[in-house]
């Protein structure tokens, strides 16, 4: 009997008793149900994303996208190589749809004097009555035909246009040469030579993705010139071979005396030649060498070169361009004159006085305002007294802002990801809006509102969508598969160009005035309007001054000295009656006399992290039209969040940031032996070596990667005060510096070293090497000692001094990458190399039961890359993308000489200065 | 000849059973500090070491160099105790203790920084070699690794080493009580010491064993320390001086904290005949060797580098140190360290207690600076100058800073209430033969 009786001892004894003890404390833990697909969609795949094809306008020109969905919900915005806007990548603004789609701050219902009301009770106050709406501009067919039956069906009401970046200039201009709003379109790759007045046509504006990528591949392949003069430097200024730093004044003298010099010697008209001699006495004692070089380089290259005008520029400059593009054969070639496809462009309805007026005489029922903050971009137009006089007041919009402040009515705008529509690219190519998620607060899209303004009171998106753009089934799912609408591009305009319309226009020029003090005002790269007031964006670096958390002015040294100010210094920026107090900044390359202040800060709307960050500068904008501003030190000073201060090389440039002129010999390879007392740690079976190269003459520093970076991979953000405390956490920074021959943008990024200086300095094993050349970082294993972070020379890693994402509201917990960790307090994180997207490529290969594709793994930043400047792939396949960039005879590891042996290589930086100067 | 010796005795063993008057509101201000330390210590454990000024690229700062300092601190009561021991020199005994607990109280500063700089301070214990469940070892190539060792080892010995020493006094204080209380307490610590010769002699043979041990621990565990630094990429970290640099600033700045706590000590108790106008030359004649040794260090450091012809380290040293944003710590570094030592040569320096009393507190601020410019001056400028950042404490760094002073000084007046500080067997010994 005995040896049957289970034989406890004491031994089994405690631990019996031990675990039963454990079991008795655990308390029960809070229940949280997660509900299943009762039936699974055959689409979803828990874990794997689904992709979309959709597109959104940004002040009416469309973007293609590919938006990731993760069960329902979108995690990424990619750029849809389809596209003609985009091919394949995105802006930086692009990136921030997700978190403009999640932020906490929207509106989240329907009101009515502040108290919540249905939708339906905003449908009655709507319909059939006589209503006066104010939306952006929009390309969209489908909001084209409601505004069509508006203006028919319903005489008592009316639609218009307006975004504070407008292009009335160009399309002013356009109207003049063609009878109608055309457009230039700048096709780079038709090109070798370009001057730019004040455009940053490279980094901003509805075809940067496709102008940046096309002149990067056409100086890759034969060379294009760029020439920029412009006021403060832009991405597109520092990107040119030439740049002059004006201010509007000698801009134009600038523009008169290159155009002077190409007019009389190309084959134009009389009329033409007449106007070279008026223009040669304009431009006055201009740079004549500058102007003389630049109109050489024109004129060798006529038929492939051309003029761009940014959108700010006097529209007498904008027909200038016709003019001198016209001389140069460049329209039809490198510049194509297209018809705009923003609805109504350069009519009347795209006048923001006229609405103000027409709103505030009370002959309407009910003021819609849709989508647009004028109250803010547009103080003077005292959109308030108009709203005041009107019998009622309606907001539509994501956020309760400042001109939702001033409607009785506030109406949630649904997100571009939950809406339906149609939107056009600058080219003229059609997109279907689709959505991605239900509209989370109920949102209703602008066409739904026009809808309702004729009575429609359940109007379909998809409908009205479907219904404008007038396409079968198969069609419409093709479109909506390959996110394009095939062959919808717009002709060239087929009228002729009035020359002499354009001739008398410059002829009438009155050269903008030449103050003591002049105020550029542009859009943010960051907040755009102020209407982007993201916590990605707001963080996001200018891509110069590196300045996060509000806007500066930037001055020249001398203007500082004679103003008396030094950086952060405040400055009282004053023109007509109203005066704005922001920091300032030294910059190089800026112009004396001229202060660069970007639109956008200030905002006093719903967004609270936007609230009161930087100075509102659209409240100089009017009164500069007919003011002369002046600039007084404020006497007091005001820290400016900067992710980098020191942009000098100290002598560090060869083993830093190369940069050669092309006329000079490319650089030698670096050649040292590295002998090593270690055996090579990684493993020669590995099936691959990831590796990456940086282009830095295709970078413009725009920071697309950046965002890019940080939506795919969790990162936080930290707020102005971690900034200024150098705790910003982008693990992919753009660094500038100042080369010996222009600025140099260098990506700097985990360089995942062979022989890694962070991996033997972690007591803790915490970060450690992969076989296939990842220097990863395992975030359950750090402590924290933040060695690998010191023994980092190239000081990309970041630590999480607090936990980041603590606080973070519900809404924006949705759209973290589920396939990325979200770093808890006290660990050391960077680049992983999107090692999420390589180890599902491998696992889908390996289910698929075949091996990985070549250039198959795409990481964020190069995926969303305008110009390519970024590649990534396997280096242990010689016909990869990576390796034929790797292996050329100028790729060059930064700091090669410590040995660390980075898996990124970098290209010089070449620039093409004209031969004279060289 | 007895009573003299029995004089000496009571003499020491009042200093602990008749406290002065002034030892109370000491201990109660310093105890005051010491909670402040702990408030501010659970404070950054439980909102993370973000409310402390590091950032990136600076991310070691007033922490560690609060560490390196503290232990620097304590290399001088395991000199003057263990290394002197060795070598014979009388003089020791009456300081020894004095010193030893000295050493003791700075490496409990010194142990806190580096667990409260952690990003995950509760993990700490995976830097200690155990036999884990998950099999996962410490990096053994990681200094840090080694700094825990080093410091562990050093920590253990020099308790083994205080307390033994302590052992008979105990016995003495033991035998000398006054209350029942005293005689069980000090009876427990004194583990049964009856004084035979017997026990005497196996006391000698293991303190000198002891002794023997912790000799070359004074080395080790601060070359150790410098290799946090010296094997690290960063300019103005990777040099082979370090280790020596390291120990000669660490014994340095030790004798002058002996200095500044022995003097004070001297006044208040009237032990001007224990520790003498010769003991006080001696220690700054130590002082100034030291100095000298330092010195040399800056010196052959600086020589290497301009003779090594690499720019970093070019621009760090004569860039970065002397005219950048942290000259200021150079300068009062060189001051310090450097320029003021050189009085000693003076025999009537030497031999002033006032003036050594100011000249150690400002070689101990010094030292301080020296760390500090050596961490977080190289840190603020490597290699890519667009990485390069700048450094300011927080509040909390200098309350903690200021609260493991009180700390010591805590820890310091505890010693001096319960235990006699001055060895009185060992003086009885050396004094009157």
């Amino acid at each position: 009997m005995a040896e049957n009786e289970p034989q406890i001892g004491r031994r089994a004894l405690l631990e019996w008793a031990a675990a039963s003890a454990a079991l008795a404390a655990c308390a029960r833990a809070p229940v949280r149900k997660i509900v299943p697909y009762v039936v699974q969609p055959p689409e979803i795949v828990p874990g794997r994303p689904l992709h979309y094809a959709t597109a959104w306008e940004l002040d009416g020109y469309g973007m293609g996208l590919v938006a990731l969905s993760h069960t329902g919900r979108p995690t990424k915005i990619e750029g849809n190589p389809k596209h003609p806007a985009s091919l394949g990548a995105t802006r930086a603004i692009d990136q921030a749809l997700i978190e403009t789609l999640y932020e906490p701050d929207r509106a989240r219902g329907v009101e009515s004097a502040g108290e919540p009301v249905s939708l339906h009770e905003f449908d009655e106050r709507v319909a059939h009555k006589r209503v006066a709406v104010l939306m952006p501009p929009t390309s969209s067919r489908a909001i084209e035909k409601l505004v069509r039956r508006i203006r028919s069906e319903l005489p008592g009401s009316d639609v218009w246009f307006h975004t504070p970046l407008s292009r009335a200039n160009v399309w002013a201009a356009g109207k003049s040469a063609f009878g109608e709003a055309v457009e230039p379109m700048i096709d780079p790759s038709k090109a070798r030579a370009i001057v730019t007045f004040s455009s940053d046509f490279l980094a901003s504006g509805p075809s940067c993705v496709r102008a940046a990528r096309k002149l990067a591949d056409k100086r890759a392949a034969d060379g294009a010139r760029l020439w920029a003069i412009e006021s403060r430097r832009t991405p597109t200024g520092v990107f040119a071979d030439e740049r002059v730093a004006t201010g509007a004044h000698d801009r134009a003298r600038f523009a008169c005396a290159i155009a002077a010099r190409v007019l009389s010697d190309s084959s134009a008209s009389d009329a033409s030649r007449a106007l070279a001699t008026t223009l040669r006495e304009r431009a006055g004692d201009v740079d004549t060498r500058f102007a003389d070089r630049c109109a050489r380089d024109l004129l060798a290259a006529r038929g492939a070169a051309a003029w761009v005008v940014g959108d700010a520029e006097p529209m007498e400059l904008h027909a200038l361009a016709w003019l001198v593009n016209r001389a140069l054969g460049a329209v039809g070639g490198p510049i194509v004159a297209t018809p705009s496809p923003i609805l109504e462009a350069g009519e009347r309805s795209h006048d923001l006085a006229d609405f103000s007026a027409r709103a505030a005489s009370g002959d309407f029922d009910l003021v819609v305002i849709a989508g647009v903050n004028p109250v803010y971009s547009a103080p003077d137009f005292d959109l308030a007294r108009s709203l005041a006089g009107a019998k009622d007041s309606a907001y539509v919009g994501l956020h309760r802002n400042e001109t939702a402040a001033l409607c009785r009515w506030l109406v949630p705008l649904a997100h571009t990801l939950e809406s339906w529509g149609d939107v056009r690219a600058d080219d003229g190519t059609g997109s279907i809006v689709q959505p991605l998620i239900d509209p989370i607060f109920g949102g209703i899209t602008i066409a739904e509102v026009l809808a309702r303004v004729l009575g429609d009171l359940a109007p379909s998106g998809h409908d009205l969508t479907r219904d404008a753009l007038g396409l079968d089934d198969g069609a419409w799912n093709d479109a909506l598969q390959s996110g394009v609408l095939p062959s919808t591009s717009s002709a060239p305009t087929k009228a002729a160009m009035n020359e002499d319309a354009l001739v008398g226009l410059v002829q009438a020029w009155v050269l903008p005035v030449k103050h003591a003090i002049e105020i550029e005002l542009h859009p943010s790269h960051a907040v755009h309007d102020g209407r982007f007031a993201t916590p990605l964006l707001l963080e996001l670096p200018e891509p110069l001054t590196k300045s996060t958390w509000g806007n500066v002015a930037l001055v020249s040294r001398a203007t500082a000295e004679s103003l008396g100010v030094g950086d952060e210094d405040v400055v009282k920026v004053t023109a007509g009656s109203h005066s704005i107090e922001l920091p300032a900044l030294i910059e190089r390359g800026q112009p004396d006399g001229v202060l660069s202040i970007a639109l956008g800060w200030g905002r006093r709307g719903a967004e609270r992290l936007a609230d009161g960050v930087g100075a509102n500068a659209f409240l100089l904008r009017e009164a500069l039209e007919k003011n002369a501003p002046t600039a007084i030190a404020a006497g007091r000073s005001e820290p400016v969040a900067r992710t980098q201060i020191n942009i000098d090389l100290y002598h560090r440039a060869h083993e830093i940031a190369r940069s050669r002129l092309k006329s000079e010999k490319p650089l030698a390879p670096d050649t040292a032996m590295r002998l090593s007392l270690y055996t090579p740690q990684l493993s020669p079976t590995a099936p691959h070596a990831w590796a990456m190269s940086i282009d830095m003459s295709r970078c413009t520093g725009c920071q697309a990667c950046v965002a890019a970076c940080n939506v795919e991979n969790n990162v936080p953000t930290v707020g102005k005060a971690g900034v200024l405390n150098d705790r910003d956490m982008h693990w992919l920074r753009i660094d500038h510096y100042e080369g010996d021959r222009g600025v140099i943008f260098q990506p700097m990024l985990c360089q995942h070293c062979d022989d890694a200086p962070c991996e033997y300095v972690c007591p803790v094993n915490a970060t450690v090497h992969s076989p296939d050349g990842l220097n990863e970082m395992v975030y359950n294993r750090c402590v924290g000692t933040r060695f690998c972070s010191n023994n980092c020379p190239y000081k990309v890693r970041r630590f999480n001094w607090f936990n980041y994402h603590e606080d973070e509201p519900a809404l924006r917990q949705l759209e973290h990458n589920p396939q990325v960790t979200v770093r808890a307090r006290g660990v050391m994180e960077k680049c992983t190399f999107c090692v999420q997207r390589i180890r599902d490529a491998e696992h889908v290969a390996d289910s698929d039961h075949r091996a990985l594709a070549r250039d198959e793994v795409v990481t964020a930043c190069q995926q969303v890359c305008p110009t390519q400047a970024i590649v990534f792939g396997d280096k242990n396949d010689p016909n990869s993308a990576v390796s034929l960039r790797y292996g050329l005879p100028e790729a060059y590891a930064v700091l090669d000489d410590l040995g660390t042996r980075p898996r990124i290589r970098y290209l010089p930086k070449v620039i093409d200065k004209s031969p004279e100067r060289a | 000849m007895k009573t003299e010796a029995v004089a000496l005795e009571e003499q020491l063993t009042n200093l602990v059973f008749e406290p002065p008057k002034w030892l109370k509101p000491c201990l109660i201000v310093t105890g005051l500090i010491t909670i402040q330390l702990f408030v501010c210590v659970f404070y950054v454990f439980i909102t993370g070491v973000g409310t402390l000024g590091n950032n990136i690229p600076v991310a070691w700062a007033f922490p560690i160099t609060n560490f390196v300092w503290w232990i620097g601190i304590g290399h001088a009561g395991t000199f003057i105790s263990a290394f002197l021991l060795l070598l014979e020199q009388k003089w020791r005994s009456s300081i020894n203790r004095f010193a030893e607990a000295m050493t003791l109280f700075a490496l409990f500063q010194a142990g806190l920084f580096p667990i409260l700089h952690l990003g995950r301070p509760w993990f700490a214990y995976w830097l200690v070699p155990y036999p884990s469940t998950m099999r996962v070892w410490p990096q053994f190539r990681s200094s840090l690794t080694w700094d825990v060792v080093a410091v562990s080892t050093y920590f253990t010995i020099s308790l083994l080493f205080w307390f033994l020493g302590l052992v008979p006094d105990l016995a003495l204080m033991r035998d000398r009580a006054r209350t029942k209380r005293q005689r069980i307490v000090y009876g427990i610590f004194a583990l049964g010491w009856r004084g035979s010769a017997r026990t005497w002699q196996r006391w000698r043979i293991v303190y000198g064993l002891l002794g023997g041990i912790a000799t070359p621990l004074v080395v080790s565990v601060h070359s150790i320390v410098s290799m946090d630094f010296a094997i690290g990429i960063v300019p103005g970290w990777h040099s082979e001086i370090f280790p020596p640099y390291f120990v000669a600033g660490a014994i340095f700045s030790g004798f002058a904290l002996v200095l500044t706590l022995m003097i004070p000590a001297r006044a208040l108790y009237k032990l001007h005949n224990v520790v003498t106008t010769r003991h006080l030359d001696l220690m700054a004649r130590m002082v100034l060797v030291t100095s000298l040794i330092v010195a040399y260090s800056y010196f052959a450091e600086g020589l290497a580098v301009r003779r090594g012809h690499d720019p970093f380290e070019i621009h760090q040293l004569f860039y970065t140190r002397a005219r950048g944003p942290f000259a200021w710590a150079f300068w009062t570094t060189i001051v310090c360290n450097v320029v003021l030592p050189q009085t000693l040569w003076l025999p009537q320096a030497r031999k002033s207690a006032l003036y050594l009393f100011i000249l150690s507190l400002f070689i101990q601020f010094g030292m301080w600076t020296e760390r500090f410019m050596i961490i977080s001056g190289s840190l603020s400028a490597d290699y890519l100058p667009s990485a390069w950042g700048h450094y300011a404490p927080s509040l909390m760094d200098g309350l903690i800073l200021f609260g493991s002073g009180g700390f010591f000084l805590f820890a310091f007046f505890l010693f001096l209430r319960f235990v006699p500080f001055i060895p009185i067997r060992e003086t009885q010994k050396d004094e009157l033969t």
